[in-house]
């Protein structure tokens, strides 16, 4: 009996901890939307396993700061990235492009980034996105990659659509019973959540690896070649036939950093296509290429990676953050 | 099989219990013998023929010696002896040198026991020749065939016939060291690895500052990993009735380079030293012998951890340091001075000379050794990374050594938590909860079972 006490104890302490440590926001997933789900609205969450961040969900489901959203505001829509679930709120480059264009008190510059809302997936959802925010002034969709090929492209364009009655509230009500008491569990039980996070992770890296390089060579020459240009003509006309409001893509690539000490950019090379296709179509195309390098030719500054984990993987980190704002501000800037 | 494994987690669970069940000694030898062999096959079919045959070859050859020795024909004994370790040398370094086939798991640890069945057979350490089962389950022990610790034939086969039964106290007991050790391995050790890996693969990405924290970072994996394992290994013998000693004693708390190898892999030091250093004639010939003698077997301490030129400095240059150290406290005891430095100041300066040593021992090639150690001394510019692990771990250990001074004269303060007490209840509960939260599933291998 003493031991289950002792249990129960522990238990304690360590989900005591969690609230510390890592504590994540509940998701309400949803189908016809700008994304793939909400956050539990006017929720926090705790965000320490890379960098660390206390993260606030605004009334609207999304990670932001609570203030107004202002009159015709710059959406940003992307995956974790955008999300940013890693560095403290006001160092996001959402929020930093906020403070830049001179808006303290609302949110000029609304962050929608919800994870593993990966460009294509971002693409399905533009009439989601344009339903929900109507008024939106400009869109701006983050990727880190752009290793999409023509299928993909293709894909992208098949709409979710928008169902304006899918709203956290709604979700929140039609939740069955059942549902409704995992979120509890997973809100005030983290510990939970995390040893399942683990167990997960445990039996991925029980799996054999096996070796898929999307960055192949050999099969994007073979893309290029074929009908990649045309489809993503195709995408941009898609997007435009959609909106006449400003489009932005924003892309960083990933790095690694050699043996040599050298930054590498790890890219298909697909960026040249864009970069003369989308302003085509009136597509804004802000390549974070040539920042990321000076920056660490210049100081050996890492855009990807935090203390915590390693430099050159994960997510972009602070510094990242700061060189997107400063590149989307030199677009932006009244 | 590894050690975190289910499987292994079913093996010591059968084993325990039928251990529990039988009486008999030669039934006993049967469960482990078993067990031992389904474990080490659970790594290769042909690494186990290898182990057969190795052991049956030590067997034999230890008969011989045994049968010599006893005869009163010790020059014969010698030379048999001889052969014998020269054979299980050379297949020692036919697998570690000429890399025609993969090294197999955990050759460089029963090697090393084999040679003790040898060695102390001749010198009369056994006043029996042991059984073919008993010689066999020495050499293939299962709880610490993969990376140690290195048990003494004269430590291990005496026991045989005096196992430990399993009671509450011993049970507690192993499962906290058990416990401990894969805290250590899965939750310190695994976890400073991400950074000390990434850092590695690229030194001359980073700057100096950087290299010079990762140095500590890997300091402090090397002890967590292998300190961690040991105590798995210990623990899981003494759950079976064995009784191993610590392999590992606050090796940073060292006061000079020869304290070092005594508070660290305390078996492999001890192990060159009977079976090395003392048969070089250690410090019965002069001093001049003696420091050759010392630098002689860190060499061979070197050449036994691996293939690379690497080892073979890191080897030398801590037989250096300690013939350094053995030199200047012998001129300094002459003089009548009891010490060289203030006991911090010692601690301190130890801890840097092995950190800096660990350099060679780990970088891939001797020319990164030299890019981490040329930017550390000329603080040269690059990523300035600064895993904050290191910083948490390391002040852990600081407080660890901060208490074994004060209280428990430098020695490891950590005793057994009282399970017979609430507290002790939770804090084990504690640490299984948190080894389960934190541990790092990347690439898990435990770094001696390289060696």
């Amino acid at each position: 009996m003493q031991w289950v006490g002792a249990f129960a104890a522990a238990f304690f302490v360590m989900n005591l901890l969690c609230f510390a440590f890592y504590a994540p926001c509940q998701e309400l997933p949803r189908e016809h939307g700008a994304t793939t789900g909400y956050l539990l609205p006017d929720s926090h969450g705790v965000y320490g396993l890379e960098g660390y961040c206390l993260a606030n969900v605004d009334a609207n489901g999304y990670v932001n700061r609570d203030k107004p959203i202002a009159d015709s505001c710059y959406v940003v829509a992307g995956a974790s990235h955008t999300e940013g679930l890693f560095i403290p709120l006001r160092l996001r480059y959402t929020d930093l492009l906020n403070s830049m264009l001179g808006y303290d008190d609302e949110l000029k510059v609304y962050n929608i980034g919800r994870s593993g809302n990966y460009f294509s997936i971002v693409l399905q959802h533009l009439d989601g996105i344009l339903g929900e925010f109507p008024d939106a002034e400009a869109i701006i969709i983050e990727t880190d990659t752009l290793a999409y090929d023509t299928k993909a492209l293709y894909d992208s364009q098949i709409q979710t659509g928008y169902d304006p009655d899918e709203t956290p509230a709604r979700l929140l009500n039609d939740m069955s019973k059942r549902t409704r008491a995992n979120m509890k569990v997973k809100q005030y039980l983290p510990l939970v959540r995390e040893l399942h996070k683990q167990y997960l992770t445990y039996a991925e890296s029980q799996k054999e690896q096996s070796e898929s390089d999307i960055l192949d060579p050999d099969f994007w020459s073979k893309e290029y070649a074929g009908g990649f240009e045309e489809a993503l003509r195709s995408l941009c006309s898609f997007i435009r036939s959609r909106t006449d409001k400003r489009v932005i893509i924003l892309y960083h690539p990933a790095v690694s950093i050699g043996q040599d000490g050298e930054m590498k950019l790890m890219t298909n090379g697909a960026e040249k296509y864009y970069r003369n296709i989308c302003p085509e179509y009136d597509i804004e195309f802000v390549d974070m290429s040539e920042p990321f390098m000076r920056a660490y030719e210049s100081e050996h500054i890492v855009p990807y990676g935090f203390s915590n984990t390693t430099m050159g993987d994960g997510h972009i980190n602070r510094a990242a953050h700061r060189m997107m704002a400063e590149e989307l501000f030199e677009v932006l800037k009244p | 099989m590894p050690f975190l494994s289910i499987q292994f987690m079913v093996l010591m669970i059968s084993v325990l219990i039928l251990l529990a069940v039988v009486r008999d000694k030669r039934a006993e030898r049967f469960i482990l013998l078993t067990a031992s062999y389904i474990f080490y096959a659970g790594f290769s079919m042909e690494m186990l023929i290898l182990l057969l045959i190795l052991s049956l070859f030590t067997y034999f050859g230890g008969a011989l010696v045994f049968r010599e020795r006893t005869a009163g024909r010790p020059g014969s004994a010698r030379c048999i002896m001889c052969s014998v370790i020269g054979v299980q040398t050379a297949v020692l370094v036919f697998f570690k040198y000429t890399g025609l086939f993969s090294m197999p798991v955990g050759l460089s640890f029963y090697m090393l026991q084999a040679i003790s069945l040898i060695a102390d057979l001749y010198l009369g350490h056994l006043t029996e020749c042991p059984s073919l089962p008993d010689a066999f389950l020495y050499i293939g022990f299962f709880p610490q065939i993969v990376s140690g610790p290195i048990i003494k034939a004269k430590d291990f086969i005496p026991q045989l016939d005096n196992r430990q039964q399993l009671n509450m106290e011993r049970l507690a007991y192993g499962l906290q060291l058990f416990l401990f050790g894969a805290f250590m391995k899965l939750v310190v050790a695994d976890r400073l690895a991400v950074c000390v890996d990434k850092v590695y693969s690229a030194p001359a990405a980073y700057s100096g500052a950087s290299l010079l924290v990762t140095a500590v970072g890997y300091s402090l994996q090397l002890l967590f990993d292998f300190a961690g394992y040991s105590d798995m290994a210990i623990g899981a013998a003494w759950l079976l009735g064995f009784d191993f000693y610590k392999n590992f004693n606050l090796p940073y708390l060292a006061i000079s380079p020869t304290d070092f190898w005594r508070r660290w892999h305390i078996s492999l030091s001890s192990w060159m030293r009977d079976y090395v250093y003392i048969p070089l004639g250690g410090s019965r010939k002069g001093r001049a012998r003696t420091y050759i003698n010392i630098f002689l077997t860190m060499i061979v301490s070197g050449l036994w951890h691996g293939s690379t030129a690497n080892f073979l400095v890191w080897g030398a240059l801590h037989g250096l340091g300690q013939v350094v150290y053995r030199s200047v406290a012998d001129r300094n005891r002459e003089a009548g001075r009891d010490r060289i430095l203030p006991p911090v100041a010692a601690r301190i300066l130890t801890f840097l000379f092995v950190s800096l040593l660990w350099i060679p021992f780990r970088a891939a090639t001797l020319r990164d050794a030299w890019t981490v150690i040329s930017r550390i001394f000329t603080f040269r510019a690059g990523i300035a990374y600064y895993y904050v692990y290191i910083f948490i771990f390391g002040t852990a250990l600081l407080l660890v050594q901060a208490i074994a001074i004060h209280r428990n004269d430098a020695d490891n303060p950590v005793k057994p938590l009282p399970l017979d007490r609430f507290y002790g209840k939770v804090i084990v509960c504690i640490l299984i909860i948190a080894t389960l939260m934190f541990a790092y599933f990347g690439n898990g291998a435990f770094i001696y079972s390289r060696f």
